[in-house]
């Protein structure tokens, strides 16, 4: 089994669901026996991204809501690298946004591991575009007066060919999960419900266990795909939404790509008919 | 026989006014003149007064012409709005329904809109300027017609057959008309190749081996993203359009840290919008190439017009101390070379290179030499030896501060590109020691650029020197042949070379000349070489200066 453990253990707070989303990625990149060279991992800024100096890979530790640009472009120069990307709800779905959407659009294929813990933490609590209304954070005492972001439904609604949740206290499930969206060809997005013990103090591993229900199948269409993905007073389905292994990724489109990845094509350049007399 | 000619044509957005310039232009050098032909236009779509301005010299790359020798006028508006522009030699050609003034004293009234509708067609009427002048100015109509021919593609035949009708009639009603016009000595032996400032640098990326080119619509860097756009697929790398410039400097840090050759262009605006990018590259010490085409500024400025305002912001852009190069091209030619050099740099020095062009260098098309081919620029990766189960050491120290890279797939060469401060291996380490040795060897690089940067260029000799950068160094060398004085012309901006203080402490007096209203390279050579450029002119109009202007300024102080 390859070892996937730097020098550095991670700084998360005990109890912390990061811990369950590390054990579960290890788990998944040894189940599918992927050498340290063959993927790489794009981390974008906050707790989550903190795991960048606790995975022994190729990584790409970047800014904040800016990690889905720099994994798009590794995919696109290599596109035989498994391109991983971790990020929370505040850079991916706040300052990210724009990324988000532009890459299920283009089912760019690439694996997108959302920590969703609904609060940015390493900021030491400022309520976040998925945390609930009314939520109390240090910059919104008053409560937070927007609709949150639900990251699933969006997803489906954009494009997206793989959507799954899943849960940090639930290592094996998520393992699971974790090695279908990898192994996927076309844009994956796995929304983990990580609970935050510093900072939130409502969306708690209670408040989930209470409400998490698996799917029992996979629904048949992206409108019920949908309607499961959100959620509800009751109810957040944990499992896959969606897994269509037909829509074509992005990169899959290009004739160029067919036979090399995009660094092989290094030959030079005739550009004679441009520099030589007339342009067009 | 005059040194210079003037041609400028004037109507209405989608009219055809560039495409008719463009033809003309294409003529003339075609003939055996040195021109030179520069659009100018409002942002919009349909309406407004666009132009397209032809100089025709004796000698190589003319500057905009301040005087006009011929004016084609498709409206009231192109009337009046250049009416500056116009003198009493002019030879005005206006269309016969326009109710043009009497004070142009050398009027020609054809019915131009007429042959239009004849032809079947209102919008062959560029087709009908370009008939009407190629009489005038004595062009080979066989040449003009398929040069004309050329510009339509592949587009449908009974087009073509209205613009056939359009530019024989036109070209028949012009021997009609008696105009004065002399044109000057056809002596360009060597200039077979008509490119703007954004082909110039297409090509250059395309010759360095780009693999990866990705940007946000921005005038004036658009006509570069299509250009790319454009040869994708006949060259063999991509082009994506992002959702923004944030996506596109993030996404070739990502594509060249797999190891692609990645490239991104934008204008202030957008490259302000990149900054936080531009650091990231340069802590990760991963190669990136940043075309940034100047407009005026601030905020949304005026979008298509021109401008040297943004050399300081380009030099410290970003967060952070890092290296960072910074070059500016004056021709199409230096496009070309310099952002092939570009790519050499960052391959070498494992930073980000910007390239400084403007609307002016981007959009004039110039009549050029052909162009060298050139290799394609060496990707700086080497796949490393494993070495048990560490990680790869990619930021070791080394004399020079460079060290080897490796990319993804190459076992061994695991690493973390880190934008915390990191360890040899990327892994974080905020200590002090790390951060001092790291911050000091990132940095060192500049003082190895610094000895291999060339000197500026130049010209002429004396102890006064007239001071230029990028764009306007045809208009800076015009206004020193004026005034017989030694020309300094500087398209390496940052670092600056050692050596420069020597090389500027020889001259009594210094002038520098600049496209913008605070004399930005005057300061940086101030701040870098302790010299005071003693006479500093310049201006932020949204136009190139104008040499003559100029000369006239410095010979009254």
């Amino acid at each position: 089994m390859i070892n996937l453990d730097t020098k550095i253990f991670p700084t998360w707070c005990p109890g912390c669901g990061d811990f369950g989303i590390w054990a579960a990625l290890k788990g998944a990149l040894q189940k599918l026996n992927l050498q340290t060279h063959e993927f790489v991992m794009v981390y974008d800024i906050g707790c989550s991204g903190n795991m960048a100096s606790n995975i022994k890979a190729y990584g790409f530790h970047g800014l904040h809501g800016r990690a889905i640009p720099a994994a798009t472009g590794i995919k696109l120069a290599n596109h035989r690298q498994k391109v991983i990307v971790i990020g929370g709800d505040g850079g991916l779905l706040g300052e990210g946004m724009a990324h988000f959407v532009s890459a299920c659009r283009a089912n760019m294929d690439i694996t997108v591991i959302l920590h969703n813990n609904q609060v940015y933490g390493l900021t030491t609590g400022q309520s976040s575009p998925t945390s609930m209304k009314g939520t109390k954070g240090k910059a919104t005492p008053l409560g937070v007066v927007e609709q949150p972001v639900e990251p699933c439904a969006f997803a489906l609604l954009s494009g997206a060919s793989f959507v799954a949740r899943t849960f940090a206290g639930t290592i094996p499930e998520s393992t699971e999960i974790f090695t279908s969206a990898i192994t996927h060809s076309g844009f994956s997005l796995i929304e983990v419900l990580q609970p935050c013990v510093t900072f939130n103090k409502l969306n708690t591993y209670d408040w989930f266990r209470q409400r998490i229900k698996p799917l029992t199948q996979t629904p048949t269409d992206v409108y019920e795909a949908i309607s499961k993905a959100r959620w509800t007073d009751q109810d957040i389905f944990t499992g896959i939404f969606r897994n269509d292994e037909t829509a074509l990724p992005y990169h899959k489109t290009f004739e160029i790509l067919k036979e090399k990845t995009l660094i092989q094509h290094s030959e030079k350049r005739d550009l004679t008919k441009y520099i030589h007399d007339w342009v067009e | 026989m005059p040194e210079v000619f003037a041609l400028k044509l004037a109507g209405p957005a989608g009219s055809g006014i560039l495409s008719a310039g463009e033809t003309l232009l294409r003529a003339f050098v075609k003939t055996g003149y040195y021109a030179q032909g520069y659009p100018e236009y409002p942002s919009l779509i349909k309406g407004g007064h666009n132009t397209y301005l032809i100089t025709v010299s004796e000698n190589p790359f003319p500057n905009n012409s301040p005087k006009i020798d011929l004016f084609l006028a498709l409206t009231r508006t192109a009337l009046n709005n250049e009416h500056n522009n116009i003198n009493e030699n002019t030879q005005v050609v206006a269309d016969l329904s326009l109710k043009a003034d009497h004070e142009h004293k050398k009027l020609y009234q054809p019915a131009l809109l007429d042959i239009a509708k004849t032809a079947g067609n209102p919008l062959t009427l560029n087709t009908v300027m370009i008939g009407f002048a190629t009489h005038q100015l004595q062009l080979n109509r066989e040449l003009v017609w398929e040069i004309l021919q050329e510009g339509f593609g592949d587009k449908s035949q009974t087009l073509l057959e209205q613009n056939k009708q359009a530019f024989d009639l036109a070209l028949e009603l012009s021997k009609q008309f008696f105009l004065d016009l002399t044109l000057p000595k056809q002596n360009n032996q060597n200039h077979h190749l008509i490119l703007n400032g954004s082909q110039g640098v297409g090509l250059g990326a395309i010759a360095a081996g780009v693999n990866l080119y990705a940007g946000y619509p921005m005038t004036p860097s658009s006509p570069l993203l299509h250009f790319m756009a454009a040869h994708q697929t006949e060259f063999n790398y991509l082009v994506r359009q992002t959702e923004d410039e944030i996506c596109a400097i993030n996404l070739i840090t990502g594509a060249s840290f797999a190891g692609a050759k990645a490239m991104t262009g934008t204008s202030g605006g957008g490259f302000a919008l990149m900054e936080e990018g531009i650091s990231l590259a340069a802590m990760l010490e991963t190669p990136v190439v940043i075309y940034l085409a100047m407009r005026p500024g601030p905020a949304t400025g005026l979008p298509t017009w021109t401008s040297q305002s943004d050399l300081l912001f380009a030099i410290n852009a970003g967060h952070g101390e890092f290296p960072k190069i910074v070059l500016a091209p004056s021709d199409p030619t230096e496009c070309y070379l310099l952002v092939h050099c570009a790519f050499s740099l960052s391959q070498t020095y494992h930073c980000p290179v910007i390239i400084l062009s403007d609307k002016y260098l981007a959009e004039n098309n110039y009549s050029i030499p052909n162009l060298p081919p050139l290799e394609t620029v060496p990707l700086s990766a080497t796949s490393p030896n494993p070495k048990g189960d560490d990680m790869y050491s990619r930021y070791q120290f080394t004399p020079n501060g460079i060290h080897p890279r490796s990319l993804p797939g190459m076992p061994g060469g695991e690493y973390l590109a880190n934008s915390d401060e990191h360890d040899q291996t990327g892994l974080i380490d905020e200590s002090a020691q790390t951060r001092q040795e790291n911050n000091q060897r990132r940095l060192h690089r500049l003082t190895e650029i610094k000895r291999n940067i060339p000197l500026p260029e130049v010209n002429g000799k004396g102890d006064k020197a007239i001071i230029s950068w990028g764009s306007h160094k045809y208009i800076a060398q015009e206004v020193a042949s004026h005034l017989g004085l030694a020309h300094i012309h500087f398209n390496h901006l940052w670092p600056l070379p050692t050596g420069l203080d020597k090389l500027l402490g020889t001259y009594k007096q210094l002038i520098s000349i600049e496209n913008n209203e605070t004399h930005q390279l005057a300061r940086l050579l101030r701040q870098e070489t302790g010299l005071e450029i003693q006479i500093q002119l310049g201006e932020d109009l949204g136009r190139p200066l104008n040499p003559t202007e100029l000369t006239t300024q410095i010979k009254k102080l």
